[in-house]
């Protein structure tokens, strides 16, 4: 069915309460009138459909509009403003990130949708190896190996070529690799690297003063969504990357962290009834094909029970 | 009004969704039009609002339950008419609807080129706005603030928010804003 959408006014009015709806403040007295007027005429839930259905369509290429935005925003408007959250980044990385964003013609984009996973090899000997839910751009060029992860998680083997850095760009930061292997982790909210060869360089500083902060072998740093950098923790490099051999390994670790985990590898979702039960600690070795074994021993570590809420989704709720 | 809920606590977080319950149910069944529909996505609306970080006080409960309610409706109508068009023919296995236009599932060269000419479509429409309100959309859709932490951000009203949240929707669904 096509319907041309040619009245304005109307479009105007659903558009009005599509934000109203999204605005954190509609109430009970402001959804009478939303009620009453979506009744008034049969069109007026077309349109809001409508609007709901482009807004729908924004989220499914979110990553990639998102990128392009962000990439001709440093060109259009370079100054920082109140952008606050763009941090204080090198002109010169940001000429990095534009060439790392922007549509170049010769990327190559590579995915994983959730529960896959895939190696590719690059033409110069390295490889990277994609696990769920992942997306990264490669750009292969006489001077620069260029990787930009989009989303999601993967284990990098680097080749070392010394007329060739190999940059990953991970949002507003650049990591620069000789020759080593390491695993970036993106969530919206942050980044994890974990190096387990070599040395990684993180890229930072203002205009006239890069400083290269160097990551060792062992070491995992955190990178937050205010592009600062976290130190951390010791790390056990076997838990880190056994998801290469599809095993899930955790010690002692909250629960809420390990469903937010196994998630990833599942289009439905397990979710906890109440969220204290989030702070229970759990341990174990799982395989990531096998989803309900996970939930069984769930159920037995922490005494939980589980219950299927809608098609694929699970509600863990306290048993006893 | 500006009364701060603290919803710390279980009891207060089942009085609050009951307070508002009746609502938004009759909110969800104008859209589904099923009850059992309904239902569910109160059930999992709730399970979204107590997942709200108890440290977090919310200043306006009412105004965020409609807020999941409200996202939680157009997925789920999304889902449901993907799910009657699979049922409807065996032909269409593999298509899920985008703005009422089929599109493939699986990568296919024709739908890989659609969906990038469709891209550019709204990303040359997005450049269209002016850098404040393009600033304010891509906080609020890409990067999850909520309107009053945009206007926080931006240095702006809330309802300034709206207004900005308004015009770039405008020009997404094609509407011509005087306003401008």
């Amino acid at each position: 069915m096509t319907m041309n959408f040619k009245d304005d006014k109307k479009m105007e009015r659903a558009i009005y309460w599509h934000v109203r709806l999204l605005s954190g403040d509609f109430g009970s007295q402001e959804m009478e009138k939303f009620l009453s007027w979506q009744q008034a005429d049969r069109e007026n839930e077309v349109y809001l459909h409508h609007v709901e259905e482009n807004w729908a369509v924004l989220e499914v290429h979110k990553d990639k509009i998102h990128d392009a935005l962000n990439s001709k925003k440093h060109h259009v408007v370079p100054t920082i403003g109140n952008m606050r959250w763009v941090g204080v980044v090198a002109a010169s990385l940001i000429m990095i990130m534009t060439t790392l964003v922007i549509f170049a013609p010769f990327f190559e984009k590579h995915t994983t949708a959730i529960g896959e996973q895939k190696i590719i090899y690059l033409a110069d000997g390295s490889s990277v190896f994609l696990n769920t839910n992942t997306a990264l751009k490669v750009d292969m060029s006489d001077k620069e190996r260029t990787i930009n992860l989009i989303k999601g998680e993967a284990y990098f083997q680097v080749t070392p070529d010394k007329h060739r850095p190999f940059m990953v760009a991970v949002g507003q930061r650049v990591i620069r690799v000789v020759g080593t292997k390491f695993n970036i982790y993106r969530t919206d909210n942050e980044t994890t690297l974990s190096v387990t060869e070599g040395i990684v360089a993180i890229l930072e500083g203002t205009d006239d003063d890069i400083i290269e902060q160097q990551v060792l072998a062992g070491k995992q740093i955190i990178i937050n969504q205010k592009n600062e950098i976290q130190k951390t923790i010791k790390l056990n490099l076997n838990n880190v990357t056994a998801w290469k051999e599809g095993q899930l390994v955790y010690e002692d670790i909250l629960l809420q962290d390990f469903i937010r985990d196994l998630n990833r590898y599942y289009v439905g979702k397990i979710i906890l009834q109440d969220k204290e039960l989030g702070k229970m600690r759990i341990s174990g070795v799982f395989q990531i094909g096998d989803r309900n074994k996970a939930i069984k021993a769930v159920e037995n570590l922490l005494n939980l029970k589980a219950m299927p809420l809608t098609s694929n989704n699970i509600v863990l709720y306290n048993g006893k | 009004m500006a009364k701060i809920y603290n919803i710390k606590r279980d009891d207060e977080v089942n009085r609050l969704y009951h307070e508002v319950k009746g609502d938004l149910k009759r909110f969800l069944l104008q859209r589904l039009k099923n009850e059992q529909d309904a239902e569910d996505v109160l059930q999992e609306c709730f399970i979204k609002f107590r997942g709200y970080k108890p440290e977090e006080n919310i200043a306006n409960p009412e105004g965020l339950l409609f807020k999941i309610a409200y996202t939680l409706l157009i997925d789920s109508i999304r889902k449901k008419k993907s799910d009657l068009a699979r049922e409807s023919s065996w032909v269409n296995e593999n298509i899920t609807y985008l703005s009422g236009e089929p599109i493939m599932e699986m990568p296919h060269a024709d739908r890989t080129l659609d969906s990038r000419r469709r891209i550019k479509g709204i990303l040359s429409l997005l450049q269209e706005l002016s850098p404040k309100c393009r600033h304010v959309f891509m906080l609020h859709k890409f990067e999850g603030l909520s309107h009053r932490q945009v206007a926080e951000h931006v240095g702006i009203s809330k309802s300034m928010v709206e207004k900005y949240m308004i015009r770039a929707l405008k020009k997404i669904n094609h509407i011509r804003d005087d306003n401008r």
